[in-house]
């Protein structure tokens, strides 16, 4: 794809990203004018309103874009690192290592001495997952051998929740498990968005900087290893990458599916099916994924509020079933 | 100075012994052919040649340094690798497999200049290609797509051209195409090692053949020393009324003419050179 082209499609997503970024400010039980918003925020109104925005929705919107840009990126780089287009952050059991542990701290009650604990108790588990696929695989295991190694790892996280959950004497306890669960950004405030950023960028920087190595792995492990590419190098970063940015979002948001899965799947041709160059899109296709998801749950029921990861499902399985549908049909 | 030497190669895997004292040298200008039979052991030495797999024992020199100490896009600019079955994952374009072949060349900023595009540019010309740039990868035939490989193979300009069957699935027009394409590669100061399955092609366009069996090198020399009836029939197993039948002996014929051909061509790159 020539330059204009791709700034094109650059410039479409993160307009998008914006306008569901002020949309996500303005929506709500109070319905405030996106006209409003630039006094409001300049203003930091002690009143109401200003708490709305900054105690409420502005870093629920932040956590939304951090959280779907770690989602869609980390889909992207899996997808590119295994040449499967049905990786993503849960495959390879970082995100079911990550809600295990949070889950662990919630049953033990770790979670309740501070709003720490439970992120911390997330990136664990995600570390956790990556050390596990290096001890079950080895660190020069074949792409086939990792991915096993990633579903037996997600098997044994969900049975070891399910566990937990199951022997949680306590029937609120399990119920508030259930549904952190779910996957949600309600009532999150800006010390969760300081607690993410750093792993978030520090994970999106390795992500980011594998671009090449996924463009040659196109070619497979020999011609990639034949033209430079440190195949070793590539995987721990995509893998700790993907730790690094999702553990630390399923953390305190949750698990929430399909992002991974289904943004580098829309916008794959529009940068001609290129792995390195899908990236960088994938991230801001999955923050507005999620801005937009997060928007849809506020319009849902009298009593509360859908949960995101809910959300994301209703969105993502049918469109995934379609995707099925679509592929079976001889091209 | 040889582009290319292997002193001693052994190669175990699992305990068996793949490869077992393997030695070759590659000048400059030179077309090496490997032949053998299924599981002689061909693809293993020419992995480790390009540097894909370190040997159990023994050295690779590439241009005289040894491989296994080289920076990888040293190596990768030095050594360009064709598999034997070359993958391709996602529809990618096949203007962006051809640029996947000056991934050695550039920078971590991973800009594309103009050497970029005249290497490209030039790789297209050689193999025809320019009526399917814009084409996606998987919707090509597989001749097309063999010939893609070949020509991200060229874009890369490497020295040393190490091509696993690189011919397996073409017509005899493009298999004689390819053929004559890594020839003028050697002949403009390059080199290659290629495994080959059909014979009378190695007859053909091979400077020098290495006749491989159960890991160990059975016969090397020129095509006719190699090509003999007595070598073929006692690796591959095959009575003599084969090597009539392989057309061996009417390309080694051709062969007079090519050598001529080749004196041309190297006369005329040294003058090239010194102009």
């Amino acid at each position: 794809m020539n330059g204009s082209a791709r700034l094109g499609v650059y410039g479409a997503l993160v307009l998008l990203c914006l306008v569901l970024f002020v949309a996500a400010l303005c929506v709500g039980p109070v319905p405030l004018s996106p006209f409003d918003l630039p006094h409001l925020l300049y203003a930091r109104d002690t009143e109401a309103l200003g708490l709305i925005i900054y105690e409420i929705r502005l870093p629920r919107a932040v956590l939304a874009t951090l959280v779907g840009a770690s989602l869609g990126l980390s889909g992207a780089a899996l997808q590119g690192l295994t040449r499967n287009p049905l990786a993503e952050p849960g495959i390879i059991g970082i995100s079911g290592c990550a809600a295990l542990c949070a889950v662990i701290a919630f049953y033990t009650g770790f979670a309740a001495l501070n709003i720490w604990t439970l992120p911390a108790a997330g990136m664990l588990g995600a570390l956790g997952a990556v050390a596990g696929l290096y001890l079950l695989a080895g660190s020069r295991a074949r792409i086939v051998t990792l991915i096993l190694a990633g579903v037996a790892l997600n098997s044994l996280a969900g049975a070891l929740t399910t566990l937990v959950l199951n022997l949680t004497p306590n029937p609120f306890a399990a119920y508030e498990i259930f549904f952190w669960l779910m996957g949600s950004l309600a009532n999150r405030s800006f010390d969760h968005v300081w607690m993410v950023l750093p792993f978030v960028s520090l994970g999106g920087v390795l992500l980011l900087a594998s671009g090449r190595g996924l463009d040659a792995l196109s070619l497979g492990d020999d011609v990639a290893l034949s033209l430079g590419v440190d195949l070793r190098r590539l995987r721990a970063y995509v893998i700790v990458g993907s730790a690094l940015a999702v553990g630390s979002v399923v953390a305190v948001s949750g698990v929430i599916g399909f992002v991974g899965l289904v943004v580098p799947h829309i916008l794959r041709p529009l940068v001609h099916h290129r792995p390195g160059a899908l990236l960088g899109i994938s991230a801001l296709g999955g923050a507005a994924l999620t801005l937009a998801a997060d928007l849809g749950t506020r319009f849902a029921l009298s009593n509360g509020e859908l949960r995101l990861g809910v959300v994301t499902a209703l969105i993502g399985a049918p469109f995934f079933m379609h995707l099925v549908v679509r592929n079976r049909s001889p091209r | 100075m040889n582009l290319l030497e292997a002193h001693r190669i052994t190669f175990e895997r699992g305990g068996q012994r793949v490869l077992e004292n393997i030695d070759l040298a590659l000048a400059e200008g030179q077309f090496l052919g490997i032949i053998g039979p299924n599981g002689a052991g061909k693809t293993s030495l020419l992995r480790i040649l390009a540097g894909l797999e370190a040997p159990s024992g023994g050295q690779v020199l590439c241009a005289g340094e040894p491989l296994a100490s080289m920076a990888a896009a040293r190596r990768a600019r030095h050594l360009g690798y064709h598999a034997q079955n070359p993958e391709l994952h996602w529809s990618l374009r096949v203007s962006d497999i051809l640029r996947l072949g000056r991934v050695p060349h550039q920078g971590a900023l991973l800009r594309h200049d103009q050497a970029d595009n005249a290497a490209i540019a030039r790789a297209v010309a050689m193999t025809g290609l320019g009526p399917l740039l814009k084409r996606r990868g998987d919707s090509l035939s597989g001749g097309e797509l063999a010939r893609v490989h070949i020509a991200r193979l060229l874009a890369g300009e490497h020295r040393v051209l190490l091509a696993d069957e690189p011919i397996a699935n073409l017509d005899p027009r493009f298999q004689i195409d390819v053929m004559n394409l890594l020839r003028q590669h050697a002949a403009q100061g390059g080199a290659n090692v290629v495994v080959l399955h059909d014979l009378a092609i190695a007859a053909r366009f091979c400077d020098a053949l290495i006749l491989m069996d159960q890991g160990r090198v059975h016969a090397a020399g020129t095509p006719a020393e190699v090509l003999t009836s007595t070598h073929l029939s006692t690796v591959f197993g095959v009575g003599g009324d084969y090597w009539q039948l392989s057309g061996i002996p009417a390309a080694l014929d051709l062969r007079e003419p090519l050598e001529a051909e080749r004196r041309r061509a190297r006369s005329a790159a040294s003058r090239s050179a010194s102009d």
